[in-house]
């Protein structure tokens, strides 16, 4: 056969796999946009939660999700940025990087199940926590982990080796060093990542059935127990409840995501552009 | 500064790095502590192979979950597979860097959807169209099979870029130079380059189907069976796990960590053997 | 006789199995200008990152012998590497201005040692700016992003910089290896002015330079200091064949 042929009738083949992984994507977006948006007014995003779910709006679990991706975190950051200093200022590539390497890998593919398993056990019960957001976040900062480490580390091999030798031949210290140039200028790709796992806080649902418990009511403190928005959305599609709250919850959730997910991308243009 | 705060930093920095490797441990140890007596007493063999789970009589045989999530995890393999490397030949090859520019972003935003609206969709759209077409309650291996394929694309399609990017512009330009087509070239030249990082992307992809629970849920139906046909209700391990936890005491609870630990099992292989495609490639 | 401000006593430099610095015996007097001239590779840049200690971060550098400053050696334990780093500054081959305004990049230095008083940067980095003969030109424009200086500017604004810690010994990297001849002799002028209050030590792929800023030019060949003398000494009458041939251009 003809190859320009076979290469007509591969490009259309390749472009029509893009397409329908495009239009699921479009059509996703704009089924749960169409049937939730009518149903997501002020009141629903401002009243509490009444009947189980069945009417009322879904306030607490828009205050639940808030805390529980803030906590989270707070928690995360430091982490993972600390690892990703240590991993591009403070050590060159041996075992000891290979490992952490690898374990952060490993934690990368962990579902989100065995997470809440282990924060079940660990911060709900070991540590008496109980369902609360306080577990939830730990549990979710664990998660979080991975994600926070590998944009942190590109962030900061993306600024230049000259800024850290202005900053010794001047008789700074490594640490100033780190925090007068290196941070501040790895910043924004920094912050791309914890947006990123802001995203990922935001859509959870099997780490935090086991560690932040279900309950209705708005939290209180970080030892009360507060369901996100993802899971309340799961708990009333599944158990069929409300089919209307839960197109409500679903659009909320998309908005929410989609605008984590374009805000993070238009740092990381802003950023690029700026050091291309 | 002074030297001594500087090196309290170095300290606390070092163990702040060791928290990736502390919090796999603790994963590790929680897990197994509670799964592993249970197994020792049960028995892995008959844990494993045995086809009745009844709590109620003390019975846990997990072969049908085993059998379930392979069966979905493969499903997800066939639908995600060929559209998710297909898309990725297609923006790396086939369109200008203005259509990439587009649908690169787009496919994050669907890396970003929660799963459990993927989960709902399942059940509002795809499960009463396999329903009315192929009979049963539409809650399927086949239901899930392409929810989860989909649901792996960004993965497939990321990894699978990458990989088509990382090879030297010479290959291209070589077999370009001696008059091979694009998809000529996509054949015989970029595709054997690439095959161990779509290969590792393939099993990242695996890990995250095998992994998935709350879609898997809403949209498998949740039978404890082995099922004979795609169109059969199943039960995964995940879903075992999720379904049960809220209320199970005792052994039963034990049973459901010794089959967290199975899982994890097989999740920690699979990752293992595709970090270790990817180191190689990258050295 | 001047006073000799550094010392250098035995010095071998090793990169892994690799010797860059071979026994290397010199001294710099207070207040002079001293070349260091060779081809790329015979360890020129090495040896000033050993007389900060910059070399420290390169990875499986060893160093022995000596180096001392005001007849202190550098290189015992008690040394506070960022107070040795303050005392001797670096300018880079390219300049390497950080990405923030003019005036910015002159108080990074000052507040890493924790001077915050706006009024006291200001002084500081007017007199700085003056010392590099920068001043005029961005006197009126010092929230200026510092990327938008030219090449040239930037060096200078480099070298105020690095003035900006009250350093005793600077360090020129290859100054003018990427500007034009004009920002080339503005660099030069100001080197000279420099002498007065500080002591330079400058490398140079450019014998010509050597031979019109310095007071003494040293000529290294594979990591051997091959002959230190007079600048004018060592250009017109070199004790040493291979000196010669570099300084004729036969090869290099």
């Amino acid at each position: 056969m003809n190859p320009k042929f076979i290469q007509k009738i591969a490009s259309v083949a390749l472009g029509t796999a893009m397409l329908v992984t495009l239009s699921v994507l479009i059509f996703i977006i704009f089924y749960i946009l169409y049937q939730g948006l009518p149903i997501v007014s002020m009141e629903f995003l401002t009243t509490p939660i009444r009947d189980m779910g069945k009417s009322g709006g879904i306030f607490p679990t828009i205050i639940s999700t808030f805390y529980l991706a803030f906590l989270s975190i707070c928690i995360a950051a430091p982490l993972g940025i600390g690892t990703a200093v240590f991993l591009t200022e403070y050590t060159r590539e041996n075992t000891v990087t290979r490992v952490i390497r690898f374990t952060t890998d490993c934690l990368a593919g962990i579902p989100s199940i065995i997470f809440g398993l282990f924060g079940f056990v660990f911060f709900v019960i070991y540590l008496g926590f109980g369902w609360s957001i306080l577990a939830g976040s730990l549990t979710l900062a664990t998660m979080m982990l991975p994600t926070i480490i590998r944009t942190s580390e590109e962030a900061i091999r993306a600024v230049p080796e000259g800024f850290r030798e202005v900053t010794y031949g001047l008789g700074g210290s490594k640490w100033q060093s780190v925090t007068e140039i290196v941070l501040p200028k790895a910043f924004p790709g920094i912050l791309t990542g914890i947006i990123l796992s802001m995203g990922r806080a935001v859509s959870e649902t099997a780490a935090l059935i086991f560690t932040a418990g279900m309950s209705l009511h708005t939290p209180v403190s970080v030892l009360s127990s507060g369901r996100s928005m993802a899971v309340h959305f799961y708990t009333i599609a599944r158990e069929g409840i409300s089919l209307q709250m839960a197109f409500g919850t679903a659009a909320v959730l998309i908005v929410t995501i989609s605008i984590i997910n374009i805000s993070s991308y238009l740092l990381m243009h802003k950023y690029m552009r700026k050091y291309a | 500064m002074n030297k001594f705060i500087e090196t309290i930093i170095e300290k606390s920095i070092i163990l702040i790095a060791f928290s990736t490797v502390a919090v796999l441990f603790l994963i590790a140890f929680f897990i197994f502590k509670e799964g592993i007596p249970f197994l020792a007493q049960y028995g892995l063999p008959g844990f494993l192979t045995g086809s009745t789970w009844l709590p109620g009589e003390d019975k846990f045989g997990i072969l049908p979950m085993i059998i379930g999530s392979i069966y979905v995890t493969l499903g997800a393999l066939i639908v995600g597979v060929p559209l998710g490397v297909g898309s990725a030949i297609f923006l790396v090859e086939f369109a200008n860097k203005r259509i990439r520019n587009i649908i690169k972003p787009a496919i994050e935003l669907l890396a970003g959807i929660p799963s459990v609206v993927y989960g709902f969709i399942g059940i509002m759209v795809l499960a009463p169209w396999v329903r009315i077409n192929f009979g049963g309650s539409g809650l399927s291996i086949l239901t899930a099979s392409i929810v989860l394929g989909i649901m792996i694309l960004p993965t497939i399609i990321s990894i699978t870029m990458d990989s088509l990017t990382a090879l030297p512009s010479v290959y291209k330009e070589g077999s370009i130079a001696l008059g091979a087509t694009t998809w000529q070239t996509v054949i015989m030249v970029l595709l054997p380059g690439a095959k161990s990082g779509i290969l590792a992307g393939i099993i990242l992809g695996m890990g995250r189907a095998i992994g998935e629970t709350m879609a898997v849920i809403m949209i498998t139906g949740n039978a404890i069976r082995i099922p004979t046909s795609l169109y059969d209700s199943v039960r995964t391990m995940t879903s075992n796990i999720a379904l049960e936890m809220g209320y199970a005491l005792g052994i039963h609870r034990s049973a459901l960590f010794a089959n967290a630990v199975v899982l994890f099992g097989f999740i920690m292989i699979l990752n293992t053997i595709a970090i270790l495609i990817i180191n190689k490639r990258s050295k | 006789m001047l006073k000799v401000k550094i010392k250098v006593d035995n010095l071998n430099v090793y990169y892994g199995n690799k010797q860059v610095i071979k026994d290397v015996n010199m001294n710099v007097s207070d207040h002079e200008i001293l070349s260091i001239i060779g081809p790329s590779k015979s360890g020129k840049s090495t040896l000033l990152h050993v007389i900060n200690r910059l070399i420290d971060n390169v990875p499986g550098a060893k160093v022995t012998g000596q180096v001392c400053i005001d007849g202190k050696n550098i290189y015992l334990d008690s040394v506070n590497v960022n107070d040795l780093r303050k005392k001797v500054g670096i300018i880079f081959a390219t300049p390497v201005p950080l990405p923030m305004s003019i005036f910015n990049n002159l108080a990074y230095g000052p507040r890493l040692h924790g001077i915050t008083n706006r009024e006291k940067l200001l002084d500081i980095a007017e007199n700085c700016l003056r010392a590099s003969s920068l001043w005029d030109e961005v006197k009126s424009r010092l929230d200026m992003s510092a990327l938008r200086l030219s090449g040239g500017q930037q060096q200078r604004l480099c070298l105020a910089r690095a003035l900006t810690v009250e350093p005793e010994i600077i360090l020129f990297d290859e100054p003018c290896s990427g500007l034009d001849p004009i920002s080339t002799s503005k660099v030069e002028s100001t080197m000279r002015e420099l002498k007065k209050n500080y002591t330079l030590i400058l490398i140079t792929n450019n014998t010509k330079q050597a031979a019109r800023v310095s007071d003494r030019t040293a000529f290294f060949l594979f990591g051997e200091l091959i002959e230190i003398g007079e600048t004018k000494r060592l250009f017109t009458a070199p004790k040493d064949k291979r000196t010669k041939d570099y300084i004729t251009g036969k090869f290099g």
